[in-house]
């Protein structure tokens, strides 16, 4: 049995290194693959070669790759950066749950829901105008050293706050561009068949904006994956500070190599789900489209 | 056909670029030889801003003033001075620099006592004597801490101790104390102190002179709690600095291990260090 067009399509498979190509010039594409891998080593290799024969080459790998030093640091950053990575797991929920409320108290219409919209847009662009960093400064040092009673002073607790503070402001913004691209008519038919507002919005609007921004959403699991570890200026023992007070015992930067495998052995897959995804999205896309 | 000629234009592009790196990388290098070594050591000469709170430290909290006994510096100086065979009206003194003394070509005295820690880079530029001060650690906190009227490290055991990265304090916390909280680590005694002033923390662990300015000066309202008899493992120590191959430092340095070893060095420590302060000292 022939196979239909949307088993055809899928049957390629994710094309992430590889521009698609149609058969007609598959004799170009066989001399396209050796040219592709001639250059790749050729490219690779220079640079290697490069930055090998480097006078300063031992010298900066007794520094930076040093694998003694990359033993002994390993198990002090791998413990701290379980902190990391539980931080970034409940910042990551409170983020999706916050940035969707306050998407769609934004895209809420009415004049009786200005405040809201006003709220709303203050606290965005107060959010996503102030550095990262500076955030967690001032809400982890300064919130605590107000003493309120039945305030928390703990660095972790204010730490996160204002990760959760400054992500769910961009979050928020993403989960409305998803919100905006759903057509008009959407909100307007789910309207005239009897649903309020909020029920057209929470239950014909959001679930395609949210299927629209996934992509989007994944690239902010990415950053925020990284973004976590600035909690260390809050004096918080996590995988970067770990790193870091290695160094400064040892005067060796190999620590930082470490800390930076983990981030990657994290970020990466979450890369490559983001593209497997987006792929997937569009051939399911062009299938219907056929 | 196209494509393969665009691709080896690329190549050679490529290859001619990186042996132009090449080339430029080994030019560099060449001329930066020729430079004059005094152009790039120049900002050196500029007063340092980080020294200057130990220069506060000295005139806040020692008071070394010139000729008065009133400072553990200058009271050594006396106790030198005798040692050696000079009487106390002998002793003349002069105002330097902290960054000068150690600098400055023509040196217009014999010793230099401001405090200073014996370090590799200062001994290629002068001559340190024997370290006649061992920094001790101290623990600082405000007077309704937690940790204010500990008396034993076991009391220390479960506060939160926090340190600043980089110090010796910070190994002192986890080889010596070994609280059950692995100890907050800060980048300066600044965000040391908002931990310490949100409650955060329950003690901050400095070196003693340190602690000392650090109360007086930087988290006010703050005290020393203790000072801590055992040492840590790479202490600060302050030797007298003495021009480059100045042959008195070896006189001198009879001398002061005749001052430690009759044990005025250690009540000139307890008098001026640790009675001054009224400091408990933790021993256990």
């Amino acid at each position: 049995m022939a196979p239909t067009p949307i088993e055809r399509i899928e049957r390629r498979g994710p094309r992430l290194l590889w521009p698609r190509r149609s058969s007609r010039l598959s004799e170009e594409g066989a001399r396209g693959a050796l040219i592709a891998a001639v250059s790749t080593v050729v490219v690779f290799g220079l640079l290697l070669v490069f930055v090998l024969r480097s006078d300063a080459w031992p010298a900066v790998q007794r520094q930076f790759f040093n694998w003694a030093h990359f033993k002994r640091s390993f198990p002090l950053v791998l413990d701290g950066f379980w902190l990391d990575v539980k931080l970034f797991l409940v910042a990551e929920v409170l983020i999706l749950v916050i940035g969707l409320t306050v998407a769609m108290a934004r895209s809420l219409r009415g004049p009786a829901f200005l405040p809201l919209r006003i709220i709303t847009i203050g606290y965005i662009d107060l959010a996503r105008g102030l550095p990262l960093l500076l955030l967690i400064l001032l809400m982890g040092f300064g919130i605590p050293a107000l003493r309120l009673p039945g305030v928390p002073n703990s660095a972790l607790f204010w730490g996160v706050a204002a990760l959760v503070f400054s992500y769910a402001a961009y979050t928020a913004e993403v989960y409305r561009a998803g919100i905006d691209s759903v057509h008009e008519s959407q909100r307007m038919s789910a309207r005239s068949i009897g649903l309020t507002q909020t029920q057209s919005l929470w239950h014909v609007v959001v679930p395609q904006a949210v299927r629209n921004v996934i992509p989007a959403l994944l690239n902010g699991f990415v950053s925020l994956q990284k973004d976590v570890a600035l909690v260390f200026v809050l004096g918080v023992r996590e995988g970067l500070r770990e790193a870091d007070i290695y160094n400064a015992r040892t005067f060796n930067y190999t620590s930082y190599i470490a800390a930076a495998v983990l981030f990657l052995l994290v970020s990466v897959p979450v890369a490559r789900l983001t593209d497997w995804y987006t792929d997937r999205d569009r051939r399911r896309k062009q299938a219907m489209s056929t | 056909m196209f494509i393969l000629s665009v691709w080896s234009l690329w190549f050679i592009w490529l290859i001619w670029s990186i042996w132009l790196v090449l080339f430029h990388q080994i030019d560099e290098t060449d001329q930066s030889d020729q430079t004059d070594p005094r152009e790039t050591r120049e900002p050196w000469l500029v007063p340092d801003a980080r020294f200057l709170p130990y220069g506060h430290r000295a005139t806040l909290v020692f008071e070394t003033l010139p000729g008065d006994r009133i400072a553990p510096e200058a009271a050594l100086a006396y106790a030198l001075a005798g040692e050696l065979g000079f009487t106390d009206d002998q002793v003349v003194w002069v105002r330097t620099g902290f960054d000068d003394a150690i600098l400055s070509a023509e040196k217009n005295f014999d010793f230099n006592l401001q405090q200073y820690s014996i370090t590799a880079e200062r001994d290629e530029a002068v001559d340190f004597s024997d370290p006649y001060y061992t920094t001790a650690q101290a623990l600082v906190a405000f007077p309704d801490s937690a940790v204010a009227g500990a008396t034993t490290l076991a009391d220390l055991k479960d506060a939160t101790l926090g340190a600043q990265i980089g110090t010796t304090s910070l190994d002192f916390i986890e080889e010596v104390i070994q609280p059950t909280t692995a100890p907050p680590v800060f980048d300066t005694t600044v965000d040391a102190k908002s931990a310490l002033e949100g409650g955060q923390i329950d003690g901050l662990v400095v070196d003693l002179p340190t602690a000392y300015y650090v109360t007086a000066v930087e988290i006010e309202g703050s005290v020393i709690v203790a000072q801590f008899a055992t040492p840590s493992a790479a202490p600060d120590e302050y030797g007298l600095l003495f021009a480059e191959g100045n042959s008195l430092r070896d006189c001198v340095n009879v001398a002061l291990a005749a001052l430690r070893a009759d044990g005025t060095l250690a009540a000139l420590e307890d008098e001026w260090l640790v009675a001054a302060g009224g400091l408990v000292v933790i021993s256990e």
